[in-house]
């Protein structure tokens, strides 16, 4: 695993955790305008491609120049950095405050030389005539712009060896936070790993429940699911105003919501996996029952409402979140929604159009087709048809729905038509058949199973070769995940307990 | 927040303009100026500005059907390029071969080779391109006597930031997409797509009520904690694998930028860098107010702006880069038109699709047409900044900023549809300091005459890198190789 800088989120969970911030402040990222991460397969967590540029040294120096004064000023923030009186205890106070503050900010234990050199800094500001105070304040500046902090370094008794060797239990405190929190590790699991039986597997398996059941997985909702879901590009499609009026801020926010409580449900109360897509359940407010012509649940709050029966509005592919962000400004889009369940769900790879083939299809001058009528032409071009055959009758079962979710029959005055046929043979009538086929599908629990793997180890892992270490250890996590009945919480602590997680190898120099 | 709670501890080492409000209370703007920039501003310093337009241009409209001074202006470039018709040249037939794809994903391979002509590799699991010409040339000129004494040394600037899940292009990562700019193979620049961050970063490090000593006296500060901060890096360095020290390698070099800045931001009295500047602020730029800025700030999450917000945004930044060259406080500015397969839509042009969607026009003439509508609106940009600049009096001799600037527009392909890397559509304007022979269509390999989308042009094996090195040799940078480069292009 490459040496890891943090990512916006969780640099901004980690100033958080950190520095006690308040949730107004708990975004540094977006307030100094931090540059945006990349993202590869899927994840802007993979440590390949988190590069560092002079902005980024910019934005830290002006995130730390301003939270850390603001800190040292609030006396709940100012406890998290000082043990003692600055202004009594002079240097020696400053001295024991580091030694406190500084394992905490880079993970691990320190030496006193690392204290030394940065009590130096407190020298600087007495000999100018400032207070210890000012000296402290550079001090905390300095070890939070050090890239002991930025980055998560891991290290190898030999650095140029490729063979594995089990991490530190504090780089593995680490892994874990970060996988399941996006933030650095608390008191409890620091404690464990100074304590040096992290690694031990009752010990792992006890942290791994423990940091699930917390409040702080939340973040596995906003940065995997944000992402592997597409949950956040709600915030960011447009729609044509005059077509969709209803698509509103707040109806926006309430399908992110109803995404959002799905996945929580699967993630943390052991909903299995595969009811992802065909829950009997949603979490919904007045406005979206309203939107998706439910009755009314009696809260601006959204409430658990009972689907049994219902054959509209069971899980996610039916959610007005992925309906809406698979569909353009105006119309549906089948394919962009055939193409994510194809690649995001069943982990299939789908190729863009050559660059020579003519992408226009035969319009539809008189109105008397329907979209999917239309894009049947795909079909009927053996180029277009390798990939379209593919994607385009998953969409079609979801004509239904039109760029926002809503429910429909009709395709403007024409009957929708939203039975198929997949690739396999599998025929099916409409949305919830599809959901129960493709949720059935063994490429379903292995797709996931590999996301949550690249996110968790934050890097691609190499799955072309089967008897890799990543491909041996993605299909014993298969399998325990189907043995489990698709209990998410059982592929976290699967995946936490895997030889990949648990060691690192050092590289031989050259290009991986 | 940030002036009101550090004040209660002790002054911060870091000197922010904090907002639109300060900025309209700056005395002048070329009090900002390094001392160095000055001194030098008397003799004429020639300034670099590479844009980059995406999704190809409709070459049919692009190409002049005949070469030399006395080419009839083709109809994208008019009017609006007709009066700066001896400030620019059109050239065409150049190829960046190392810009082809590993299979799909022209659009992703094509922006990452238009400043380094260098391949991006689909399959590396880290980054893998080279450096761009204009990080080049801050490297270059930097190691030399004097080195850059402008404030920012390049200036990356955007107009999308990026979408915040879903892939970018064909399996390439997203860095290929969003960045022209490279610091070496595996570093990408990041642009900045919001003005008042822009802004900042170039004119920041003002603080109207500190003293000559408060200013020293952070400097120390500053400059210590960023030694601090290079000593650990350099013996954490020690303890890790060589490809792990490689990336601290971005580390130490963003600090040495930040360094730098520092020590470029002392107290300026004087100057007529900026001569009848009015005092700036972000309300004189783009005719916006700052406020509008959030809102930007805003779309810069997105994949692309509603078009109105993109047609303000897009005046906003071109303002940003006249003032910016204008005052010496960047010679070298990069700028992204949008991420690589931008389907910016211009409902200002009554056009309903995206950009990327119309390029792939299929020989449609509907398509096409709208094309030409799109191209025809972005070389108007080009003519508003550009027109800016010649109004601009730069040095002496009746020079202008014009006259003493290199201004390179270009694309990831050539044809939208196609996505060939060859017959690129090239616009270079300004004289260079007089380096460069503006005025001219110059054609590598043969004409194309009766041209059709549909026929790959025949290569000219001249290399589009030479073009980019003959664009630093009006700097100064000589000798450099880029990419595939076998020399320069005296022609141009």
């Amino acid at each position: 695993m490459p040496i890891h800088r943090m990512n916006l989120a969780e640099y901004d969970n980690t100033m958080r955790d950190l520095l006690g911030l308040a949730a107004a402040d708990a975004h540094p990222s977006a307030a100094f305008s931090f540059p945006p991460d990349d993202r590869v397969a899927d994840f802007d967590n993979i440590a390949d491609v988190l590069t560092l540029s002079p902005r980024h040294i910019s934005c830290y120096d002006a995130a730390v120049t301003s939270l850390v004064p603001a800190a040292m000023a609030k006396p709940s923030q100012r406890a998290l950095l000082t043990s003692c009186d600055l202004v009594a205890g002079g240097a020696a106070c400053a001295r024991t405050s580091l030694s406190t503050f500084l394992p905490r900010a880079w993970r691990r234990p320190v030496t006193d030389t690392e204290i030394n050199n940065l009590m130096a800094l407190v020298t600087i500001a007495t000999t100018q005539g400032d207070s210890v105070e000012v000296g402290f304040q550079l001090a905390v500046e300095a070890a939070l712009l050090s890239p002991n902090f930025i980055y998560r370094p891991e290290f190898d008794p030999t650095p140029g060896s490729p063979t594995p060797h089990p991490v530190s239990d504090h780089e593995l405190a680490s892994r874990l936070s970060y996988f399941l929190w996006s933030s650095m590790p608390d008191d409890a699991l620091f404690a464990a790993a100074t304590a040096g039986n992290l690694h031990q597997p009752a010990t792992l398996a006890s942290h791994v429940a423990r940091m699930l059941a917390d409040p702080k997985a939340h973040a596995l909702i906003d940065n995997f699911a944000g992402q592997w879901l597409f949950i956040r590009n709600i915030d960011s499609v447009t729609r044509d105003p005059m077509l969709f009026p209803q698509f509103t801020n707040a109806l926006r926010a309430a399908m992110k919501t109803e995404a959002q409580m799905l996945f929580e449900q699967v993630a943390f109360h052991g909903v299995p996996a595969d009811q992802l897509l065909t829950a009997q359940f949603a979490y919904l407010s007045d406005p979206l029952a309203q939107f998706y012509g439910l009755p009314a649940v009696g809260s601006m709050q959204p409430q658990r409402v009972d689907l049994t029966g219902n054959q509209q509005r069971r899980g996610f592919l039916s959610q007005g979140l992925f309906l809406s962000v698979t569909s353009h400004a105006n119309i549906t889009s089948p394919v962009l929604r055939g193409k994510y369940v194809m690649t995001e769900l069943l982990c299939e790879t789908v190729p863009p159009p050559p660059a020579t083939v003519n992408q226009t299809l035969n319009p539809d001058p008189t109105g008397m087709l329907t979209l999917r009528q239309v894009l049947e032409g795909h079909l009927s071009n053996p180029t277009c048809a390798a990939c379209h055959g593919l994607m385009d009758p998953i969409g079609f079962g979801l004509e239904n729905y039109n760029a926002i979710g809503a429910y429909r029959t009709l395709d403007g005055t024409l009957p929708i038509d939203s039975t198929g046929t997949l690739p396999g043979g599998q025929k099916f009538q409409g949305e919830l058949d599809l959901a129960r086929i493709i949720g059935s599908d063994p490429k379903f629990p292995s797709c996931l199973a590999s996301k949550l793997y690249t996110y968790a180890l934050g890097r691609t892992p190499d799955l072309v070769d089967q008897s890799s270490l990543d491909g041996v250890t993605m299909s014993s996590l298969t399998d325990a995940f189907n043995k489990s009945g698709l209990q998410f919480g059982q592929l976290v602590a699967s995946i936490a307990a895997s030889p990949t997680f648990l060691t690192r190898r050092g590289d031989t120099g050259g290009m991986p | 927040m940030r002036t009101d709670r550090r004040s209660r501890v002790a002054l911060s080492r870091r000197l922010f303009l904090g907002g639109g409000a300060v900025v309209v209370g700056l005395p002048f703007l070329e009090s900002l100026l390094p001392r160095a920039a000055r001194a030098q501003a008397a003799a004429a310093t020639t300034r670099v500005l590479y844009w980059w337009m995406p999704n190809g241009f409709w070459m049919d409209s692009f190409r002049p059907a005949t070469t030399g001074t006395s080419y009839v202006m083709p109809p994208l470039f008019t009017p609006a390029l007709d009066s700066l018709r001896a400030d620019f040249s059109i050239i065409t037939g150049l190829e960046n071969t190392p810009a082809s794809p590993d299979g799909l994903g022209d659009h992703a391979s094509g922006t990452a080779g238009f400043l380094t002509c260098a391949h991006a590799a689909k399959a590396s699991p880290t980054l893998q391109l080279g450096v761009s010409v204009d990080q080049l040339a801050v490297q270059q000129l930097a190691a030399k006597p004097g080195g850059l004494p402008t404030r920012v040394q390049s200036l990356q600037l955007g107009i999308d930031g990026g979408a915040s899940a879903g892939g970018c292009d064909s399996g390439y990562s997203c860095a290929y997409c969003r960045n022209v700019s490279w610091s070496d193979a595996k570093t990408p620049v990041p642009k900045i797509t919001d003005p008042l961050v822009a802004f900042n970063a170039l004119f920041m490090g003002f603080d109207p009520k500190a003293s000559q000593a408060d200013i020293a006296k952070r400097q120390l500060y500053s400059k210590s904690v960023l030694d601090y901060v290079t000593n650990d890096a350099k013996s954490l360095s020690l303890k890790l694998g060589k490809n792990d020290a490689a990336k601290l390698d971005q580390y130490m070099t963003g600090v040495r930028a930040l360094e730098m800045q520092v020590m470029n931001a002392g107290p300026m009295t004087t100057s007529a860098s900026c001569p009848g500047m009015p005092p700036p602020s972000l309300a004189t730029l783009g005719g916006n107010t700052a406020s509008t800025s959030t809102q930007f700030a805003q779309g810069s999450s997105q994949d692309s702006e509603p078009s109105a917000t993109f047609v303000k945004h897009m005046q906003v930044m071109c303002d940003l880069m006249v003032l910016a060259l204008q005052c010496d406080a960047t010679r070298i500015i990069t700028f992204m038109q949008g991420n690589s397969v931008s389907d910016q839509t211009y409902g200002n042009l009554g056009i309903n699709g995206g950009h990327h969607t119309i390029s792939h026009h299929g020989g449609n003439p509907n398509n096409i047409s709208e094309l030409i509508k799109i191209n025809t609106w972005e070389l108007q940009q080009l003519a508003y900044v550009l027109t800016k600049m010649k109004s601009i009096p730069d040095g002496t001799n009746g020079a202008n900023l014009l006259t003493n600037s290199t201004v390179l527009v270009s694309s990831d392909v050539s044809d939208g549809n196609r996505h060939n890397h060859n017959d690129l559509p090239v616009i270079l304007a300004g004289h260079g300091g007089g380096m460069l022979k503006p005025g001219q269509h110059v054609r590598y390999g043969p004409q194309v005459n009766a041209p059709s989308w549909s026929t790959l042009p025949p290569s000219s094996g001249v290399p589009y890198a030479n073009l980019l090195l003959t664009t630093i040799a009006t700097m100064g940078v000589t000798g450099a190789k880029l990419g595939n480069s076998t020399g320069t292009l005296p022609e141009v």
